[in-house]
């Protein structure tokens, strides 16, 4: 393998994980404030490109700026499917969270089906196959559009967590909801908007995903599968791991793809995956569970 | 950030989180949806009993009076398709093509005198849900006959179970070594040629080049498919022989949905050709990811893809121009009946402005049926199939006849696109032929 080659692929690498990184953002955020594992965070993700892939069909709106119109239909709808579904559910049983948010996967894959066919689709713009070259490496402008978005919102999204009342209210419900409430955190406002939050993140990714990559409604389970797989690798709840671990994936798949063959990506991810949890069971960036203190 | 030293996750939560990582890992692996299979019956609901005296009604099928009871009853059809999933594309359009034929027939008077009805499952593209169901048409709904899905991946193992229950498995669309090494009595591929054959024209035409156009190396990135490997072996043993070096060759899981690196590595492999061993959406994906790094080869061919020509075409608009693939059937062919077929799809799926070439596999796959049900003048599975092995059927692929193995004897043609048409570019005396192949290829 030649070394233009191996730079090719990692440039792909970061590239793609940049977006792996926005969509997993959402999972790790939600699982942080409510524990509860969004099992639907894909189909989430492919409805948002559905909607993107009709909109530009029909009114022709670029499915880079249907992300401000995604991101506020799937907020309130996230804000919704909280306050009817969820809010019940938080703090019961967490296995009963997985299998609710498991029976909204297949009713949205379902949904997909009926409103889309099962066709194969993905969003063609007349730029989306056009790529420039850089010292001999080709890098596809898709992807680094969205590449760039995906950092764009995720910087967004860190600001908004570190530098706002509300991030500040989402961090301490996140350590520990009974104090947060104790000092004056409406927990069950924030955990909504923090639902919200993750889940429109989920969105914003969805156009770029399906920019990217074909996709049909059942491809959700590829996604959910690697998005699981990189949260726990971060830590759950990190968002800071979430990123590096999907940088990680990015790049696992782009130059094992080169390198040795596609059979390999998984396995290589996966492999690393097993290997630190094995030595560090809280993931890369994952703190220590209080009560194992 | 979200994290922080007082985040509290629970070792029992953590344990429980790795175990449903695990077995997400594990459904994902498995390359579709957990969910429960949906039952769907593409055929409307039986309509009136055919009577001896409605079924002698004048008809364009060789179509008689009720000879095997129980006359008021349908005969029963029964199918496992690729309806979801990642083969759903090809398999709508198969099954498309068994309701156009199930439709003919059934104003026409019906088979043998009797309504003819499809019951039908939706498999997700999952082998095992597929033999299940197989399994479940023929012990628990008891159907007359059956035939195949979409493609060879699934044809292996659900034309086991039928062998298993001397079923005849009129297929048209599983045509890999893995469907005939088994020796099986009962299984009927409807294409002109098995797998191994289908890139011949391509090869041939290629080998036939003068030598200082012909390309120098070939690549052949493909998918973890029986029916691709078979293509892509066979083509690629040729070509080497030809003294084409391989220069490139990977093999990518079903579930890959991106070819950014892998058609990188193409590209950084210098192939003048590249031979992608493809079913549909990695076709798609595939020169997407050529052209986004412009990489310009001399011909491009792909195993399956392009003839389901509406959804190609929509996915790739005018950079379909000058693929290659190989087929038995274009719309506009002069085989018998083809006309009828035409007219008959458009008039039942207006909406679809082309016929993909898979409709035509799964209509040829009913005229089989006709022929040898009218022929063997039985319901019964074993005179079915030794009617088979001992004729020949026209269908709109072309006569198809079947050696003991059910391996058709035929060859496929060469089909290219050029001005968004897929065109029959070979062989030379196939009277299907619009226009000489154009090598090399224009530019994405």
């Amino acid at each position: 393998m030649s070394g233009e080659l191996l730079a090719q692929s990692i440039v792909l690498g970061f590239l793609t994980g940049g977006v792996y990184a926005l969509t997993a953002s959402g999972l790790t955020l939600i699982f942080g404030v409510m524990r509860v594992v969004n099992v639907a965070h894909a189909a989430m993700i492919v409805m948002s490109a559905y909607l993107s892939w009709w909109l530009y069909r029909t009114l022709g709106l670029d499915p880079l700026l249907s992300i401000f119109v995604v991101v506020p239909v799937f907020f309130v709808l996230g804000a919704l499917v909280h306050r009817v579904i969820l809010r019940r559910l938080a703090g019961r049983d967490l296995t009963l969270t997985v299998l609710v948010t498991f029976g909204f996967a297949i009713i949205l894959e379902g949904l997909q089906g009926t409103l889309f066919s099962s066709n194969f689709q993905a969003i063609n713009t007349p730029y989306s196959l056009n790529a420039f070259e850089v010292l001999g490496i080709f890098v596809p402008l898709v992807r680094l559009l969205s590449g760039a978005v995906a950092l764009v919102l995720l910087g967004g999204l860190y600001l908004v967590l570190g530098r706002t009342d509300l991030g500040r209210a989402i961090r301490a419900t996140t350590q520990d909801p009974r104090s947060a409430a104790l000092v004056g955190v409406n927990v069950e406002r924030v955990t909504m908007l923090a639902f919200a939050l993750g889940v429109s993140m989920a969105a914003a990714g969805g156009p770029l995903l399906g920019m990217l990559f074909a996709f049909y409604p059942s491809t959700h389970w590829l996604w959910i599968g690697k998005l699981l797989a990189i949260v726990v690798l971060g830590g759950l709840g990190s968002l800071r791991g979430a990123f590096v671990a999907a940088v990680v994936l990015g790049l696992a798949e782009q130059v094992m793809n080169v390198a040795a063959s596609p059979d390999w990506a998984p396995l290589v991810f996966y492999g690393f995956l097993f290997g630190v949890l094995i030595v560090r069971p809280r993931g890369l960036f994952g703190t220590l569970g209080r009560e194992s203190l | 950030m979200v994290d922080s030293s007082q985040s509290m996750v629970s070792p029992g939560v953590r344990r429980f989180l790795v175990g449903l990582v695990a077995s997400v890992i594990v459904v994902a692996g498995c390359s579709g949806s957990a969910s429960p299979s949906p039952v769907a019956s593409a055929a409307p609901p039986a309509s009136a009993p055919a009577s001896a005296a409605e079924s002698s009604a004048p008809s364009a099928e060789p179509s008689a009076a009720c000879v095997i009871p129980p006359c008021d009853q349908p005969i029963v059809i029964g199918v496992s398709q690729a309806l979801t999933g990642d083969k759903s594309d090809p398999g709508t359009a198969i099954e498309h093509g068994y309701q156009v034929w199930v439709k003919e027939i059934n104003d026409a008077g019906g088979l043998l005198g009797r309504k003819v009805e499809l019951k039908e499952y939706d498999n997700q593209s999952l082998a095992d849900t597929a033999v299940s169901q197989i399994e479940r048409l023929v012990t628990v709904d008891k159907v007359d006959l059956l035939v195949g899905p979409f493609s060879s991946a699934l044809t292996i193992p659900t034309s086991a179970i039928a062998e298993k229950y001397k079923m005849a498995f009129v297929e048209g669309a599983g045509g890999a070594p893995g469907v005939f090494s088994r020796q099986f009595h009962y299984v009927f591929f409807v294409q002109p040629a098995v797998a191994a054959k289908q890139a011949d024209p391509f090869v041939n035409f290629i080998v036939s080049l003068p030598a200082d156009q012909r390309p120098k190396s070939a690549a052949y990135p493909q998918q973890d498919d029986p029916f691709v490997s078979a293509t892509e072996d066979g083509a690629q043993a040729t070509l080497e022989a030809a003294g084409i070096k391989t220069v490139y060759k990977q093999v990518y899981p079903p579930t890959q949905t991106d070819f950014a690196s892998i058609a990188a590595a193409v590209k950084s492999s210098g192939a003048d050709i590249v031979l992608g061993g493809t079913i549909f959406g990695d076709a798609v994906g595939q020169v997407q990811a050529y052209a986004s790094i412009n990489y310009q080869p001399k011909a491009v061919y792909f195993t399956s893809g392009p003839s389901t020509v509406g959804a190609f075409k929509q996915a790739l608009g005018d950079k379909v121009n000058g693929i290659f693939t190989g087929d038995g059937w274009i719309e506009a062919s002069k085989a018998t009946g083809n006309v009828n077929f035409v007219a008959e799809y458009h008039a039942m799926f207006p909406n679809e402005k082309e016929i993909p070439g898979e409709a035509a596999e799964g209509y040829s796959v009913g005229q089989v049926l006709l022929a040898a049900v009218t022929g063997a003048q039985s319901l019964d599975n074993t005179k079915i199939a030794d009617w088979l092995h001992a004729n020949k059927v026209d269908t709109v692929q072309g006569p198809i006849g079947w050696d003991e193995l059910g391996r058709p004897n035929g060859s496929f043609l060469l089909e290219q696109y050029s001005n968004g048409q897929l065109n029959v570019v070979a062989p030379s005396d196939d009277p299907n032929k619009a226009a000489d192949p154009a090598y090399p290829k224009p530019n994405w």
